[in-house]
This record gives C-alpha cells, sequence and structure tokens, in this order.
C-alpha cells in the first residue's frame, strides 16, 4: 500500500536518544534543537514508452541538531544519531560550535519556546491503493489519450508521507501526514509543430487523486492540442482576467516573496516600509499559511518547531504583516509566523511560503469576462521570478484565451510572460471572482535554490499587465 | 555498507540485476547577514540509492529505493521485496545494464585551503569590496566535497570526489531615490580568489549600474547581447529536443542530418555536451564518457541519452555529460559591442520556449549603448523568435567556463521587442 497511516517507528526509537543528546548538550549551549525527518515517498510515472517506479525527491531521513553557539546559531546534519555515533556527534557539534572566528557574529540570543508536547496526525482519507493498481489505472489512461495529434503523455501519481519530530528542551512535537500529487504533461504534434501542457493538482487523498485523473489527462490533452493554432502575443498593455494558478503566481512571486521576514532581516524587502500602508486595490485579500486552507504545504508545526498559523498579509489593500521563520524573528523582535522550512534536513531553515493565496471577491467570473472590451483570459502556471527589494515581476502562463466585446474569440496567444511593477499590478486589480481555488501541486526555490512544496492561488482576478 | 547490500541483493533470486549508487556528502556553510556571520552549518551524510531490475515475460521492470541509515538485514530484505512486489508490474522493453570492465577511482583535486581559512578570505573579500552605500546585505558560502560510488551487478565499479565552492550574494546599493540590489549564484570548481575578487567586484559594479538604471519608453526593435548564465541557458535549450527520449518519443522537431539554423545564419553554431572534469566521466548508469558532438556547424550531428533509451533506440548510448561546450565565435568584445544594443546583465530569469519560438525575459539592468553612449536601464523586458535569435547570433571569442557550460561569454542577438 502507498500509505502506511502510521508513525514511523525510526522518529520513535530515536526519540529517546535525541532527547538524551538536547540534555547533554544543554549543558554547554544556551539553545539546542533537533528536528529529525523520516519522509517515504513513491512515484509512480508511466508513459506511452516506460514505467517507473522511484523514491519522490522528498525522501529523506536524517537529523539536523541546532546549538546557540558563540553568538552563531550552529548546525549539524546527520543521517543517524544511534548509539554508536552518539558521543562522536556530540563532539563534532561542539567543535563546530565552539570554533573561534576572526569574523564578527551577529549577536543573536535564544529562542523563547512556550512549553509543548504532542502528536499530530492527518491520515491519507478513503481508499489505498497498492503499485500495481496505480500502474495499471496510469497505463490505461496513457493509452486511451495518447492518439491522433497527442504524441505522448507523461503522467504521474506522487505519495508523500511526511514524518517528523522536533524536539527541545521545551518541545516535542510529532507530525504525520499525507499529500498525494497527479499531473500528466501531453505532447501534441502537427507535422513538425509540437506544443506541450501540463496539468497538476494534488489532494489530501489517494482516492480523490485517482476520481480526479480522467479531468487532469482530458485537460492536458485538450491544452496541447489547442496551443497547435496558439500564435505568440503582440506586446503590450492589456486587460487580463486570470485563472486560480496565474493568481496564485502573481500572489507568491509577485508578493509573497517580498514579505518573507528574513529578508527584512537581510534589508532585502521593499515591504518593510510599507507596513499600514495600502499596497494592492481594496479588493484584496491575501493569506499565507500551513493553516490558512487544507493543501500541499498544510502542516501541523515547521522545520523550527513553530506551530501552523493563518497569517492575513493583505487585508482589504493594506499591507498587515510578514511572515518568517524563527531565527528571523528573533532577530527582529517579532513573533514567528510558522514559515521556518528546510529543502531537506541537510539544508537550512528559512522564511518560506506555505499555502499562498488572493481570497474570493464578489463578482461571477461570467461578469467578469463580460466587462472586457479587448483582453485575455490567462491560464496556469508556467514559471516566476520575485524582485523583493525592488518589486519587479515576471510570471509566465502557459496561455491566454483572447476575449473581445466580452466574449472568448476562439484565438489563443501563447507563451504569456507578464511583467511590471508589482504596486501597479496589485493597484490595476479592479474585479475579483467570488469562487477561489488552491493548487496544491508546486514547488517554489529561494533564488535558484531551497525548492520546497507550496500551493497557491485563489479567485480569478480582473487587472492591466504588460505582456511581451 | 554497499558490501552488506550486495550481498542481500544476490540471495534473492528474483533480483535479476541492481544497480547501487552512493553518495557521501560532506558540507561546510556559512551565513552572513549585513556583513555578520549569523549561522554556520555542517553537513555530513551518506545515501544509497538502489534499484532491483526483474526480468519476466521478456520484459524488465525496476524499481528503487533510498537507505539512509544501516539496517538490519530483515528491514533491507523488506525493503527488496516491496520494490520486486512493483518492478513485477512494470512491462518495459528489456535492455541491459551497463557492463564494467574494472575498477576505477578518479578523484578531483581538493582544495588548498580548510573551509575555516577560505570562509575568512572570502569573507574578507566580500568586506573589503563594501562600503556604506555598496554593500552585501547577504552571503551564503557552501564548500562541498561529494564522493559518488557507482556499482552494478555486471561489474561496473566507478567512484569519484568531486569539490565545488558555491556563493549566493545580494549586492545593494543605497541609491539617492531608492535602495536596490541584484541576485548571484557563483559557483566555482577550484578555489580561486583573484576570481572571486572580479566577481565580487562586478557585482558591486552591477548593483550600482541598477542604482543609475532609469526606465526608458521607446527602446523599440534592439539587438540584445546576453552574458555569462543567460548564454548558457540560450545554447542549452537548443540542443533539448536531441535527448534519446525526446527522440523516442517523437518529439524532436529536427532528426539527425537537419539544420537548426537557416541555410545562411550570421554564426554556424557548434554544441557538445562534455564531461567537466576527469571525475565526472561517468555518469549514473556507469557509462564512461566523452564528448558527444550534438550541434555541428548547425547541423544535427548525435543524439545523446541515458544507457535504457539509447539502447531502445538501437543506439550505442553516449550516456549524458555534466557540461555543455560551445565553440567560440569569431566576434571580438569591440566587435560586438558596436552600434545601437541592450547589454543585458541582469534578467529575471530568461525565458526560452524552444516549442513555441520564445525568447525573452524581464530586465533588471541592461546597459543601452548608443553609438559609445552608455545608459543603464531598468523596469522593461525583451522579446523576440528564438529562431531568428539562432539565425542572426553573433558569438564572442571571450570564452568562460562556468559550473555546466564552456563557451563564449557573450551572444548578440538581433531586432528583440524591448517594451
Amino acid at each position: 500500500m502507498m500509505y502506511s497511516n502510521k508513525v514511523s517507528k525510526f522518529l520513535l526509537k530515536r526519540k529517546p536518544l535525541v532527547r538524551k543528546l538536547i540534555d547533554v548538550l544543554s549543558n554547554e549551549f544556551e539553545y539546542v534543537s533537533c528536528l529529525v525527518t523520516d519522509v517515504k515517498g513513491t512515484r509512480i510515472v508511466v508513459d506511452k514508452t516506460v514505467t517507473n517506479v522511484t523514491p519522490t525527491s522528498l525522501t529523506e531521513s536524517g537529523f539536523v541538531v541546532r546549538v546557540l553557539g558563540k553568538n552563531v546559531y550552529t548546525e549539524y546534519s546527520i543521517n543517524d544519531i544511534n548509539d554508536k555515533n552518539f558521543n562522536f556527534v556530540l563532539e563534532e557539534i561542539k567543535k563546530e560550535a565552539l570554533k573561534k572566528r576572526n569574523i564578527e557574529p551577529v549577536k543573536t540570543i535564544k529562542f523563547d519556546e512556550e512549553e509543548i508536547t504532542k502528536t499530530f496526525i492527518r491520515n491519507n482519507k478513503g481508499q489505498d491503493f497498492k503499485e500495481d493498481e496505480i500502474i495499471d489505472i496510469l497505463t490505461k489512461k496513457v493509452n486511451e489519450y495518447v492518439k491522433d495529434e497527442i504524441i505522448n503523455v507523461y503522467s504521474f501519481i506522487e505519495c508523500n508521507e511526511y514524518q517528523k519530530m522536533f524536539i527541545s528542551k521545551k518541545k516535542e512535537l510529532i507530525q504525520y501526514y499525507t499529500w498525494t500529487n497527479s499531473a500528466a504533461f501531453a505532447i501534441s504534434r502537427v507535422e513538425s509543430s509540437i506544443k506541450e501542457a501540463y496539468s497538476g493538482n494534488g489532494y489530501p487523498s489517494l482516492e480523490e487523486a485517482i476520481n480526479d485523473l480522467d479531468e487532469v489527462f482530458k485537460y492536458s490533452t485538450k491544452v496541447a492540442k489547442d496551443l497547435q493554432k496558439a500564435k505568440p502575443p503582440t506586446p503590450g498593455i492589456y486587460t487580463i482576467i486570470t485563472n486560480p494558478s496565474i493568481t496564485g503566481l502573481i500572489a507568491h512571486e509577485a508578493f509573497g516573496h517580498g514579505v518573507e521576514m528574513d529578508m527584512y532581516v537581510k534589508d532585502r524587502a521593499k515591504s518593510k516600509d510599507y507596513i499600514g500602508k495600502s499596497v494592492a486595490s481594496p479588493l484584496i485579500t491575501m493569506h499565507d499559511g500551513a493553516k490558512a486552507t487544507l493543501s500541499s504545504a498544510s502542516y501541523f508545526f515547521d522545520d523550527d518547531g513553530v506551530l501552523a498559523q493563518d497569517t492575513v498579509i493583505i487585508d482589504k489593500g493594506i499591507l498587515k504583516r510578514g511572515i518568517s521563520d524563527a531565527l528571523s524573528a528573533l532577530e527582529l523582535g517579532t513573533s514567528p509566523t510558522g514559515n521556518g522550512r528546510r529543502e531537506s534536513y541537510k539544508r537550512k531553515s528559512y522564511t518560506r511560503m506555505t499555502n499562498t493565496f488572493f481570497s474570493k471577491g464578489k463578482s461571477t467570473l461570467e461578469d467578469m469576462i463580460k466587462s472586457v472590451d479587448f483582453g485575455y483570459y490567462i491560464c496556469d502556471t508556467n514559471n516566476g521570478m520575485e524582485d523583493p527589494k525592488n518589486w519587479g515581476i515576471q510570471c509566465t502562463a502557459s496561455y491566454g484565451l483572447e476575449i473581445k466585446d466580452g466574449k472568448f474569440t476562439g484565438n489563443i496567444i501563447s507563451p504569456v510572460v507578464m511583467s511590471g511593477y508589482v504596486i501597479d499590478l496589485l493597484e490595476s486589480i479592479s474585479m475579483v471572482s467570488n469562487k477561489e481555488k488552491v493548487i496544491g501541486s508546486g514547488s517554489c526555490g529561494k533564488g535558484y535554490k531551497e525548492w520546497v512544496r507550496v500551493s497557491d492561488g485563489g479567485a480569478s482576478i480582473k487587472a492591466r499587465v504588460k505582456i511581451g | 555498507m554497499i558490501k552488506s547490500i550486495i550481498k542481500t541483493l544476490k540471495e534473492i533470486k528474483e533480483v535479476s540485476d541492481y544497480s547501487i549508487i552512493e553518495s557521501k556528502e560532506y558540507s561546510n556553510q556559512a551565513f552572513f547577514v549585513l556583513g555578520k556571520l549569523e549561522t554556520t552549518r555542517v553537513v555530513n551524510v551518506t545515501e544509497y540509492l538502489v534499484t532491483i531490475y526483474n526480468r519476466h515475460d521478456s520484459k524488465i521492470g525496476s524499481s528503487s529505493f533510498v537507505i539512509s541509515h544501516k539496517l538490519s538485514k530483515k528491514e533491507l530484505i523488506a525493503k527488496i521485496n516491496e520494490a520486486l512486489y512493483a518492478s513485477k508490474f512494470i512491462f518495459n522493453k528489456d535492455y541491459s545494464l551497463v557492463e564494467g570492465l574494472k575498477k576505477k577511482s578518479i578523484n578531483d583535486k581538493g582544495f588548498e585551503d580548510s573551509f575555516d581559512v577560505m570562509v575568512e578570505k572570502i569573507h574578507s573579500i566580500y568586506s573589503n569590496a563594501s562600503n556604506e552605500i555598496a554593500k552585501f546585505n547577504a552571503v551564503e558560502v557552501f564548500y562541498n566535497e561529494k564522493k559518488n560510488h557507482v556499482v552494478n551487478s555486471k561489474c561496473v565499479n566507478l567512484s569519484n570526489t568531486v569539490y565545488s565552492l558555491n556563493i549566493e550574494s545580494i549586492p545593494s546599493f543605497n541609491g539617492k531615490d531608492e535602495k536596490v540590489e541584484l541576485y548571484r549564484f557563483d559557483e566555482y570548481v577550484s578555489l580561486d580568489y583573484d576570481l572571486i575578487k572580479k566577481n565580487v567586484e562586478e557585482a558591486i559594479e552591477d548593483v550600482k549600474a541598477r542604482s543609475e538604471a532609469k526606465k526608458i519608453e521607446g527602446i523599440g526593435e534592439c539587438d540584445i547581447i546576453l552574458r555569462n548564465n543567460d548564454t548558457f541557458s540560450f545554447f542549452e535549450n537548443a540542443i533539448d529536443d536531441f535527448s534519446y527520449r525526446s527522440v523516442l518519443s517523437g518529439e524532436n522537431k529536427n532528426v539527425i542530418g537537419d539544420n537548426i539554423q537557416s541555410l545562411k545564419p550570421k554564426t554556424k553554431i557548434s554544441i557538445s555536451l562534455t564531461p567537466s572534469s576527469k571525475a565526472n566521466s561517468f555518469d549514473r548508469d556507469g557509462i564512461l564518457l566523452s564528448k558527444i558532438d550534438v550541434i555541428k556547424d548547425g547541423k544535427v550531428l548525435n543524439y545523446y541519452g541515458s544507457n535504457q533509451f539509447g539502447q531502445y533506440l538501437g543506439i550505442k548510448p553516449s550516456g549524458v555529460p555534466d557540461s555543455l561546450f560551445v565553440k567560440k565565435g569569431n566576434k571580438d568584445k569591440e566587435q560586438l559591442f558596436e552600434g545601437r544594443f541592450l547589454e543585458v546583465i541582469a534578467l529575471s530569469g530568461i525565458q526560452i520556449e524552444t516549442r513555441a519560438n520564445y525568447i525573452g525575459g524581464e530586465i533588471r539592468l541592461a546597459i543601452l549603448h548608443e553609438n559609445g553612449k552608455k545608459t543603464p536601464v531598468s523596469g522593461i523586458s525583451f522579446s523576440g523568435s528564438y529562431e531568428d535569435a539562432l539565425n542572426s547570433a553573433l558569438l564572442s571569442k571571450e570564452t568562460i567556463k562556468i559550473k555546466g557550460y564552456e563557451g563564449p561569454k557573450y551572444i548578440k542577438i538581433k531586432n528583440q521587442n524591448v517594451m
């Protein structure tokens, strides 16, 4: 079966030793914590030529010990802490943390933690499946949809069991939760013209993912066919309406990265000077948080051992606050928001987004489309890049559907590269739809590294933006 | 541990073949905030990726799992059996694993200085280049030592040690009207403090230029010069279609012998794949790698890819070398930098969609050259046809060697839309 719905024996077995390590190190260091991860993931990939079963990129098992040494925090990442290597690990941490350096440190203080001991569980809902059943389902779908101009569909189902334990002097937290992703990447070919389209989604239930597969295949193969008649856009400023995927991309890239408060510590974020000020149309309310909705980044506590929260970043156009990891909050004298995340136990914790979205408004999508004289309905995230200090944006969408006099013309543009100044875009928002959707299938880097799973989305928005 | 994994794999009859990749990583990391040390990290990990193969009904199935800590024999057998179960339901066309000739260990030269010495010197280079108005808001230093060991049931037994130093930095400048910053990620395969110093100085010069940059309306159609990593991306995209996997799927517009450029391009482009160092001369399948000429003088010469897909295409598998080599151009910098053009210093990220015939990007900093006059510009974007860019490309004589790429430093592409 893909899910065990049980907390890993490995975590539970190592708990006493981790507690001992913390106690011993606490004799020398003001602050000590240990995050233990045991993430198990299986990815089943099927296309017309091959089938593969591999571990997911999230699969990992290891320890990261953090201590406050000579004014700097020191971390040590290792696969295992057991009776045999206990003393070795202890000595290595001490050696690193007590090193004399000729470099001025940031004067950090110790984390002030509340006492808490809790285990959180969110099992896979509904029916579980075996690998052979999933292979069979995906193979049938690929065979059904690869025909005519659709020359291949790369499809996958990915099941991840997240199991993490955080222990410090005052905390003992354990979490188990699951998340399933499915996707279909369709390729169409008409003579020498080759087009591609992707559709993916995330689910708290494998059964739900399986039930939704037909939609995922249907959508990606339809778009791959439609893109055969797509033309590049004429560069210019246009009225656009976004689908939830593009709303999420804008929320994430245009504003989300800019309110990551480790950027405040580094004097890297313009938003620091805009708290309490208007940054968007009054129609916009923006959330981020592992607790803000149920999606791919809905954990119970972050990698710093801070409980999940729902942070309102923008409330009716006014910037309220940013999001932060524990260390940044400590340095800024603010409260952490449960956004401390590591790419893996081998990497540092940074402030990272989780589930980021614009809340729904009052307009119907139909009315929004009717209100457009000329513009585009922009669909499906390709990629984006942040610029937290200077608020430039670049968001790339797969395609746009032309709207003229309030109706779709059947013309399609691709690719759609939107750029400009964040505030200009957010202030131009004139309508927000009354339905929202958060898509739990994305990954996000910080700069060009530190990849973590995120979700984003929200309601459709009507705005003005530069395309081209 | 690799021996005990092999021993157990050999005891299970249904395992037709196996491969194991052992990855040992030792990394030292230092994180600076506004010039001061905030965090240090040590990573000391070893992981094993085990793939088991099961031949059945003239087909082959494979399944992989990761081992991150010592397992009891019972636990290991359970993992192998789980993988075996899945492999029996996979009906891929049969192929052979790479056969090894002899055990081989290839190691790159390690860095001369210890991390502690290295990080002090690097910190001093960054500090010396900084002042009240031009400085680095964040610097992250990663020194990595990676040992890889690939073994399989067909006598492949190859190992290597590679070293690298990565520095992420955020140069910033307090201009008259606003503070500006740029993003930089520099990767070094050898310890060269002079090169680090040169890059640091370049970063400060660039961010100073961004502070002076203005949005200029009406640039219109303009030639574009790309450099360094953007040049790398430009060429990397040109060979995407020629992987065995793309060819097998029918996703390649051109085939061997076709021209990817028009009949009379400005420069006939040659792109190869090659190992970046001696230690990188084998891939994850255990194929010993050599240079593959993918594009020669604008024509597709070879496909490239993994052992499995090479055999499916009936081609001797090339493997996948880790670096791109592009033949240098015939233009010196003075010739390239003639006339009216935009020299792109920093993009949000270059966007190349070969299947949509698109190249473009949001420009965070560029220098508009107009017959000798230089104006820093920002807040604009460019776009155009990727195929036209391939045909109009002029390449510099000057070359660079960065991680994953050796070739022209600059490329000039004609008539892009700038707005």
